[in-house]
């Protein structure tokens, strides 16, 4: 009976927003700001979740908006889930980066870098050492 | 006998797709763009939601901060000497009409400018830096002396009561005669009294006719000689004592404020020269001024008064040539639902016109054919969705008044000490909701952002909290304790600029903030 009311009485309610099992968006919902330790980064790469995180001096920027540079089968993907502070990436199992033997030229490089991800990327949390 | 079944079944089927093919095509909107009507900010805090924005000003981007006026190879926000200089310099000859106490006065912008000068030369011959006024905006007297401090670098202190002790600030007061007895206890340096008899004069010495200012409807002045400096952008133009709570307002929030209103209408539907708005609340004088001053801007005409006063009545829409009307909820509703106008929906017909209209609406169309000839200039409505008795106006009831009068509305959401409406529903949402106890309160202003801040046992997750804002319309507490006050509530909520409005509610999944 219903399917022949809303054959000739369609409705005109829109479904209601506020409900808890709502199924009108399929979005996510957003990141909360925290703490990541190398191997809960490694998670944010693009495959294992669509999101994609990348830490730059100990700051943690989502990046997901840059997936055609950071994603998969982009040209930088190696360093989606990573400490990106350096080419020569390490991976979650290894300690955190000190980046202690940085050269002048280096650390200048760096600043550019993490003000670049300062300006166009958000900020998500820090990253600290630790499984 | 099956054939003829299933070909009429067929028929039926394909004229119900076609129409509803049909149904679609005549949508202002896409629906899509109604369910999401925020931009919202990919990371949140503990405790908090994440930050929404209006879909024009989307994270990356500035907030709308002034009026982006040209300075050298550079843009500035402007200030209020701005406004009214782009004001003058209009072609077109806006009038204002003030409705006070029962009585209309007329006047058009060269003669409004002229008495302008005249009340910034008292005030400059006095060595008044200070004016306040119980004067209401809507009288022609508080709408002078509100914008000769505006253009003149003067503050002008507003109160809707005299206070309760004398402000240290005034150099000048104005009042109407009507409160002389109580004003004279405040031992105020100077006042100014509006008195009906004109040649009247007063034995003590810091009273004064407001007639010394001579004719105000008298002479015209068509230029205001203005160039810019940088300091015109500072100081503050607007102070208001609402209820015994002093809030100070600054260039940055009025031309903040001006540009959002400006910026919310959309392609089509922009202001113009043509625009006369009918403006009239139950009390805050910041609640008109924004408006007032944009459709100016446009070169548009005023017809502003008190919505309680007698003499605001729905017969001004066309008596005025009214495209824009400015309400709170209850005027609204005595405007529109009532009865006199209901009952021209009675006849069968004209009900089932009404109803139709009313269904389609909900479908995102919006119709002409069911509306009065009476309303017939009306082009938007704004309406202030709680008044000062916090009596709201149903979604339903919102589109009756969209059949009625043909007219777009946008619901408004204020809170005291923010120039301008906070939230605002989207010029084209109409949409009836399955759960009817919502009260859909809009997106945020195109000068603000906003989240929901954990409140009590609200569960944050879902969305639910306390709603905070932040951004450029905000007034400032002049109390040095409410100051402090206002801090400490700030930090409470995450500091960082953030103000918590009290305002308790959920942030559906359309982005859109909804009401408790």
């Amino acid at each position: 009976m219903s399917f022949i009311k809303e054959f000739f009485f369609p409705s005109n309610k829109t479904e209601d927003p506020t409900a808890d099992d709502s199924t009108s968006t399929t979005k996510t919902d957003p990141i909360v700001e925290g703490i990541f330790t190398p191997r809960t980064l490694s998670n944010f790469n693009g495959h294992d979740d669509p999101k994609i995180f990348m830490a730059v001096k100990g700051t943690v920027y989502d990046v997901s908006a840059g997936r055609s540079f950071y994603g998969p089968s982009g040209p930088y993907s190696n360093f989606a889930g990573h400490d990106a502070s350096r080419d020569n990436i390490r991976e979650f199992h290894e300690p955190i980066d000190p980046l202690d033997d940085l050269t002048p030229q280096d650390k200048e490089a760096l600043d550019g870098w993490e003000e670049h991800f300062q300006k166009k990327y958000p900020v998500v949390g820090k990253l600290v050492p630790g499984n | 006998m099956w054939k003829l079944v299933a070909s009429v079944v067929l028929v039926l089927w394909i004229s119900s797709y076609l129409y509803s093919l049909y149904l679609d095509s005549q949508k202002d909107i896409h629906e899509l763009a109604l369910k999401e009507q925020s931009n919202i900010s990919p990371t949140r805090k503990e405790d908090e939601t994440a930050i929404y924005r209006n879909n024009q000003t989307p994270h990356g981007l500035p907030l709308t901060t002034g009026l982006q006026v040209r300075h050298g190879f550079k843009l500035r926000n402007g200030n209020l000497r701005d406004v009214w200089s782009v004001i003058m310099s209009k072609k077109n000859i806006n009038n204002l009409t003030f409705l006070n106490q029962g009585i209309e006065t007329i006047v058009d912008i060269y003669t409004l400018n002229s008495a302008i000068g005249k009340v910034a030369s008292f005030a400059k011959e006095h060595n008044c830096q200070t004016i306040g006024t119980t004067a209401p905006l809507y009288s022609f007297e508080g709408f002078v002396t509100t914008i000769a401090c505006f253009v003149n670098g003067l503050t002008i202190h507003n109160f809707n009561h005299l206070p309760r002790s004398t402000p240290k600030d005034i150099d000048l007061m104005i009042i109407p005669e009507s409160e002389l007895n109580f004003a004279l206890k405040l031992n105020f340096k100077l006042i100014l009294v509006i008195c009906e008899d004109r040649s009247k004069t007063f034995k003590q010495s810091n009273l004064i006719n407001w007639s010394i200012l001579g004719d105000l409807f008298e002479t015209k002045l068509e230029k205001y000689e203005y160039k810019y400096k940088p300091e015109y952008d500072d100081g503050t133009p607007y102070i208001e004592t609402h209820n015994f709570k002093t809030t100070s307002y600054s260039h940055q929030n009025f031309v903040s404020s001006i540009a959002a209103t400006t910026k919310e209408l959309p392609l089509g539907h922009e202001l113009n020269n043509q625009d006369k708005i009918l403006i009239g609340y139950e009390s805050s004088s910041v609640k008109y001024l924004s408006k007032i001053l944009t459709i100016l801007l446009f070169g548009g005409s005023i017809v502003l008064g008190n919505s309680n006063d007698s003499i605001f009545k729905p017969d001004l829409i066309g008596k005025y040539s009214i495209t824009i009307l400015a309400v709170d909820s209850n005027t609204a509703k005595r405007f529109f639902l009532n009865s006199e106008t209901l009952k021209q929906y009675n006849g069968l017909i004209n009900s089932i016109l009404f109803k139709r209209a009313q269904y389609l609406l909900g479908k995102g169309i919006f119709t002409q054919f069911a509306s009065l000839s009476k309303f017939k200039t009306l082009r938007l409505i704004y309406i202030d969705q709680l008044n000062e008795k916090n009596q709201q106006i149903s979604i339903p009831d919102l589109n009756k008044i969209r059949v009625i009068s043909n007219a777009r509305i946008i619901t408004e959401r204020y809170f005291p000490g923010v120039i301008g409406p906070i939230l605002s529903t989207n010029f084209y949402d109409y949409r009836i909701f399955t759960n009817p106890k919502l009260k859909n309160r809009g997106t945020s202003s195109l000068s603000l952002e906003l989240k929901l801040f954990k409140y009590k046992d609200l569960d944050i997750e879902k969305r639910n909290g306390e709603l905070c804002i932040r951004g450029f319309i905000i007034g400032k507490p002049s109390d040095h304790e409410d100051l402090i006050n206002a801090i400490q509530r700030g930090e409470e909520v995450g500091s960082e600029g953030w103000m918590p409005t009290g305002i308790i509610g959920k942030l559906g999944v359309d982005g859109c903030f909804y009401e408790s």
